[in-house]
Parts: structure tokens; C-alpha cells; sequence
């Protein structure tokens, strides 16, 4: 073709105008890009509002943590009588008051030493009586000790009422062990004389009747279960719908030879039970998965774009399995962080046509060709190339979970950012002739990702749960030639392993 | 128009820059679109691509001129137009069977030719050969580039444009006869 001829037609081409409605092609380009921020959006947001729940909840637990857990679970009739006694137990006047009352009006007990004298001491006041009910009310309360308490107050009250000296005082100090505060020769500036109201009355009724058979089998009784009487204080029907351990029989609430120590905050109706071996804050969960995925690729230069159209890669599947340590943060905050390995699996399917010898190889320059016999020989051919593609995934996530506990179930949530590292790819690809070849490449891309997951567990052993995860992952990375937007959903099963 | 302020505007998300490059460049980019393209509504569809991939990549766009701005949207609208149209590229031969052209090609014919008559012997060549000869005799691409771009052989890129020259000449030829008669 000439040159002129040439110039016309570039010439005449280039000034053409095209008529077509611009507004239109703006709509809907417009349109389009809105679509992809939205989308971007919306992934930043379900991170920051999982993110915030997490947070809500766990602040919102903390606090009910921190003395509220037992009234939750009681009935509102319950909580009206806790909450009665506690009321009683906060006015120290009123206490004082009762004490007064009661030390005045208690009838004397059965004492081997009647002439001796029991001192009962508070900050402000200091006073010398007569063994009273009092004495009762300290032999009562010693019981609900731990065994180990028990067989040593149990000891020491002996010796009281052998000697009939001074009496231990109670403290509201619920955190200084009784014990300690027997043996203290100086009380704290916290210790009060607990005396609640209705608490000797209920004594009266049990123990008039028994005090001389339990004065005589203290001695075989201290081995065995100490059992508190149902209706030894008002809040103590309550506490049969708490039950938590299963402390509490149809003839009292039974303390010893338990895997839990009950210890000196049992005051009024409200215990705090503490176990003795707590549990470890690690956690080591084995999870594999099974999942779909969606994978996007954009040509950074859009001459690429090209490129991308010559083949097909097909999503088929993505396996995975996950190793996560985690670490509980409070009781219901963990977080967590491991290695997870994930395979994910693509068909690769070309069509096109190719130049190939006389013996069916491919040959990319057709002109000057060699031919094995000397004689230039091409033959250009359609074919089909249909294969599989696995590429390997390693990724490091870093998760915040929250997780709720209810009896043998558990239910939580994770979220957090991933680091991504592309470690191995095998199957077909492009060449620079767009003609595909095969590739066995270990070639690190790095990534940055998003990931989420909802777990169920049940606890199936000590310490050791079932696991039913649906888990979403995002995963954004990019070589020289494009970027990869990924997309996945998998549903596993793993167990998780307190350590 | 400032090419450079539009590019900064662009580059700063402003929509009504991109409004302002839709209207300037549609109609050009419309031609260069309908060529490669295998229709009209294709074309259309070619052309809004283009211009999602400007506002996502115009970040990486480092020229000054409108030229370089102007070779950078064409060159996306044939990448993206060839993409579409890669796996089309079969049994050529079989349309190009029909065709005994022997005629010599007018220099004087063609430059008489108004704009638009010209335009339209190039818009009703069949599509494969259209892609070809427009790589080649409007945007300067070597066979060996046309058959890499095209995923066909150099052979066959060679073909098609002589094919296809052939063809622009037996449709001057008669459009000459009819002007004569």
C-alpha cells in the first residue's frame, strides 16, 4: 500500500466522528465505577461493624462479669431476696443495731463454762458478753468452709469452746481469708460484726435441736459433706436455680470432697466459686475446610487486558486447613494466630490456533521455519487445551474473637487481617506468544487479606471441643502484570485443644 | 481543553472531569471502537470498558500532551476490542473464499473520495479483516506485533491484509462504476 493511500485513510479515520450519545456511555461507565467502590465499601464495613460488635459485647460481658453473672441467672423472685439480704448486709448501722439486739435477747448457750466470756470486736465498738447465739452463728459458719478450712476452724473453734476465750469476728472483707482474720492478732479496719437478722433465727430453729448431737459428732461429720440447710437464710432457695456446680441437694447446699473450692466469698446468699486448677489461656485449634471462592484479575496496563481474554481460568474448589494458637485475653476475647494453608483449584481452558512442524511441536516464528528435512514445513492448527491449575496459599491471620459459652456449647466469632503468600503454582499459562505453557513455579506474592469466621463448638472431652466453622475470606495481591482480588467461603470441621 | 488539568481533576476522582472526558473523546473513540468492534452495541460496550479502566488507571497515566492522553485511550479501546473479539478468529478461510479480487488499487479514486465514503468502505469490510488492515495501515502495528495482539500467525496476519486490500479495491472499483453509470 502506498504511503499516501495510507495517510488518507489514517487521516479520514481519525477525524471521524462518531455519532453517539455521550450521556450514555457516561451512565453507564459511571455506574460501573460506583458499583466497585460499593463493593470495596462494603467489605471495610462488615469489618468495622464485626469489629465493633466485638468490642460492645465485650465490654457489655465485662461488666456483667464483674458481680452481675449470678443475678442474671437467678428469677426476679430471687433477686428480690438476694438483693434484700445484700441490703441488710450494706447498712452497717442496722447491723450494728441487730447485733446489739440479738446479743442482748439470745438466750445463752449450752457452754461447759458459763462464767467465761467471748469478745466481739469492731472498729468503734468493743464489747465483752457472755457466750451468746453468736458462738452458734461462728460454728455455723465455720462449716461452710472448704474441707481443708473446715477441719482447721473446725479446730480452732474447739479450742474455743474448750477455753471459751474470745470469739472470732467475720469480716466483709471478702477477699482476706477467714482463717487469716482469726489469727490476726489486729483486725482489719473493714471487719464488722456480720450479724444478719435472719440468719441466727434460722439457726435457732436447726440447731436448738441438734447443737448437743452435732457437738457430738463433730468429730465424724468434719470428713464428711457439710450440708447447710436450705432454709438457713432467706436467699438460699435462690440459689437452687443457680446450681452451678451442682453444690446444692434437696437438704442443703453440699461443700467438701468437691473439684472446686468454695471459698470465703460465700456471704448472704451470694458465692463465687472458684475452681482449683484453672484452666490454661491457650488454646490450639486444627480446623479443615472445604470451600467455593471467586477470583477477579485486573491488567494493571490495559494493553494486558488482552492477555486475559486468550484463556479462561474456571473456579473450581478451595481446601484448606488451619493451625491457630490462640490466647483468651478475658473470658470471653481471644486472640488468635497461626499458619493456614489453603490449595485452590482452577481450570485452565485455552482455544486458539498455533503453527506446529511435521512433528506436531510448536514453532512460534512460521517464516524460516526449519524443517528436521531441511524443507520449511508449518501447519497452523485450532486446538483445545483444557487443564488444572493448583495454587498454593500460605497465610499468616491475625483474629480477634469473641466466643459465649453456653454448657457444652460455644458460639463465636473471629475476625482480623492476613498476611498472604502465594508459595507455589502448577498447571498452564501464557507465554509472551499468548500460546500456553506449562508452569511450575515457586514464587512468593505477598498480600494482604481479610478474614472472618463463625464457629460453633461442643465440648466433646476436657478441654476439648467440636468445631463447626463457615469462614469468609477476602484477599487482595498483585504481580508485575495484574492485580487479584479474591473471594472465598468455606465451610470446616476442626476440634480445638485447651493447652 | 487542558489535558493536564483534566488529568489532575481526574486523578483527584472528580466526576464531572470524567463527565468532561466521556463527552470530548466519545465520538473519536467511537470510531476507533466500531472498527475493531463486531457491532455497534459492541463497540458501545468497548467504549464504556475504556473509560472504567481510565478512571481506575489514570493514576498510572504520566504524559502532558493531549496526543499521549489521546494514544493511551485508543490504545486501551483496541486492547480491550481485540479481547473481546480473540476467540472469533476461526475459519477465516471460509469468508475469505468468496473473494476474487484482481483489480489495482486507485490512489485517485481514494482521494476524491469524500470523508464519509471512505469511512464507510472501511466499517462494512468483514470484521477479521477490518481488525487487521486498521492495526496496520491506521495505527502502525507490524505484522509480527498484529499476530501476537491477535493470537494468529504472522502468515496469517499477512493474509488478511492483503485480503483485505483486495477487497477495499473491488468496493472503490464499484462504487466508481456506480458514479460513472
Amino acid at each position: 500500500m502506498k504511503k499516501k493511500v495510507k495517510d488518507i485513510l489514517k487521516e479520514h479515520v481519525h477525524q471521524h466522528e462518531y455519532t453517539i450519545n455521550p450521556e450514555e456511555i457516561f451512565v453507564g461507565a459511571l455506574a460501573e465505577i460506583k458499583k466497585e467502590k460499593k463493593d470495596k465499601r462494603k467489605y471495610l464495613l462488615f469489618f468495622l461493624l464485626f469489629f465493633g460488635v466485638s468490642v460492645f459485647m465485650k465490654l457489655y460481658f465485662s461488666d456483667m462479669d464483674n458481680g452481675h453473672s449470678i443475678h442474671n441467672q437467678l428469677s426476679d423472685t430471687s433477686i428480690e431476696q438476694i438483693d434484700e439480704v445484700s441490703d441488710y448486709a450494706k447498712n452497717e448501722d442496722l447491723l450494728e443495731t441487730t447485733l446489739e439486739t440479738q446479743v442482748n435477747t439470745s438466750t445463752p448457750p449450752e457452754t461447759e463454762n458459763e462464767n467465761e466470756t467471748t469478745t466481739i470486736e469492731t472498729d468503734e465498738v468493743n464489747q465483752s458478753e457472755e457466750p451468746t447465739n453468736n458462738s452458734r452463728i461462728q460454728e455455723f459458719r465455720t462449716k461452710t468452709r472448704t474441707e481443708t478450712s473446715i477441719n482447721e476452724k473446725l479446730k480452732e473453734t474447739k479450742v474455743i469452746d474448750e477455753s471459751n476465750t474470745t470469739q472470732p469476728t467475720y469480716t466483709k472483707d471478702f477477699k482476706t481469708p477467714v482463717k487469716q482474720i482469726i489469727e490476726s492478732p489486729q483486725r482489719s479496719e473493714n471487719t464488722f460484726i456480720a450479724a444478719q437478722p435472719h440468719l441466727p433465727r434460722a439457726i435457732h430453729e436447726n440447731q436448738d435441736e441438734n447443737v448437743e448431737a452435732e457437738t457430738n459428732e463433730r468429730s465424724t461429720k468434719i470428713n464428711d459433706e457439710v450440708k447447710v440447710p436450705m432454709n438457713a437464710w432467706p436467699g438460699a432457695e435462690a440459689m437452687q436455680s443457680i446450681d452451678l456446680l451442682n453444690l446444692l441437694t434437696p437438704n442443703g447446699f453440699v461443700i467438701g470432697e468437691r473439684d472446686v473450692d468454695v471459698t470465703d466469698k460465700m456471704y448472704h446468699g451470694l458465692v463465687e466459686i472458684k475452681k482449683i486448677k484453672p484452666r490454661s489461656k491457650f488454646a490450639l485449634s486444627i480446623i479443615g475446610s472445604y470451600g467455593l471462592f471467586d477470583k477477579t484479575t485486573i491488567a494493571k496496563d490495559a494493553a494486558q487486558v488482552i492477555t486475559q481474554d486468550l484463556f479462561e481460568e474456571k473456579p473450581l474448589e478451595i481446601l484448606s486447613s488451619s493451625f491457630l494458637l490462640s490466647y483468651t485475653l478475658s473470658n470471653s476475647i481471644s486472640l488468635s494466630s497461626g499458619i493456614k494453608w489453603q490449595q485452590i483449584n482452577e481450570e485452565f481452558a485455552w482455544n486458539g490456533n498455533y503453527n506446529v512442524n511435521e512433528l506436531g511441536d510448536i514453532i512460534n516464528e512460521v517464516p524460516g521455519a526449519e524443517s528436521l528435512v531441511g524443507v520449511p514445513y508449518s501447519q497452523e492448527v485450532e486446538h483445545t487445551i483444557v487443564d488444572y491449575t493448583k495454587r498454593q496459599l500460605v497465610s499468616v491471620p491475625v483474629l480477634i474473637g469473641y466466643s459465649k459459652r453456653f454448657n457444652a456449647f460455644s458460639i463465636g466469632a473471629n475476625a482480623g487481617p492476613s498476611l498472604n503468600v502465594y508459595s507455589k503454582s502448577e498447571g498452564r499459562t501464557l507465554n509472551e506468544l499468548n500460546l500456553p505453557v506449562t508452569i511450575e513455579s515457586l514464587s512468593p506474592t505477598y498480600g494482604l487479606g481479610v478474614e472472618g469466621n463463625v464457629e460453633l463448638g461442643y465440648a466433646i472431652a476436657k478441654r476439648t471441643d467440636l468445631l463447626l466453622n463457615l469462614s469468609f475470606q477476602h484477599l487482595e495481591s498483585e504481580d508485575i502484570l495484574s492485580e487479584i482480588n479474591f473471594n472465598s467461603l468455606s465451610l470446616g470441621l476442626g476440634f480445638r485443644k485447651g493447652l | 481543553m487542558d489535558i493536564n488539568t483534566l488529568v489532575k481533576r481526574l486523578k483527584k476522582g472528580d466526576e464531572l472531569a470524567f463527565r468532561e472526558l466521556v463527552y470530548s473523546f466519545s465520538a473519536r473513540l467511537m470510531t476507533i471502537a466500531r472498527i475493531y468492534a463486531r457491532s455497534e452495541e459492541d463497540a458501545k460496550d468497548t467504549l464504556q470498558d475504556a473509560f472504567v479502566i481510565v478512571f481506575r488507571k489514570i493514576k498510572g497515566f504520566e504524559g502532558d500532551t493531549e496526543a499521549q492522553f489521546y494514544g493511551w485511550l485508543k490504545r486501551i479501546i483496541i486492547n480491550i476490542s481485540l479481547s473481546k473479539n480473540q476467540r472469533k478468529y476461526r475459519n477465516l478461510e471460509s469468508s475469505l473464499n468468496a473473494l476474487e479480487i484482481d483489480k489495482g488499487f486507485d490512489e485517485e479514486i481514494i482521494s476524491n473520495m469524500t470523508h464519509q465514503e471512505i469511512m464507510d468502505l472501511i466499517f462494512n469490510l468483514p470484521d477479521d479483516y477490518r481488525q487487521v488492515f486498521a492495526l496496520f495501515a491506521i495505527e502502525g502495528y507490524s505484522h509480527k506485533e498484529i499476530a501476537s495482539m491477535l493470537n494468529i500467525s504472522v502468515t496469517n496476519s499477512r493474509t488478511h491484509l492483503y485480503r483485505s486490500k483486495k477487497l477495499l479495491q473491488e468496493k472503490i472499483s464499484f462504487s466508481k462504476k456506480i458514479v460513472i453509470v
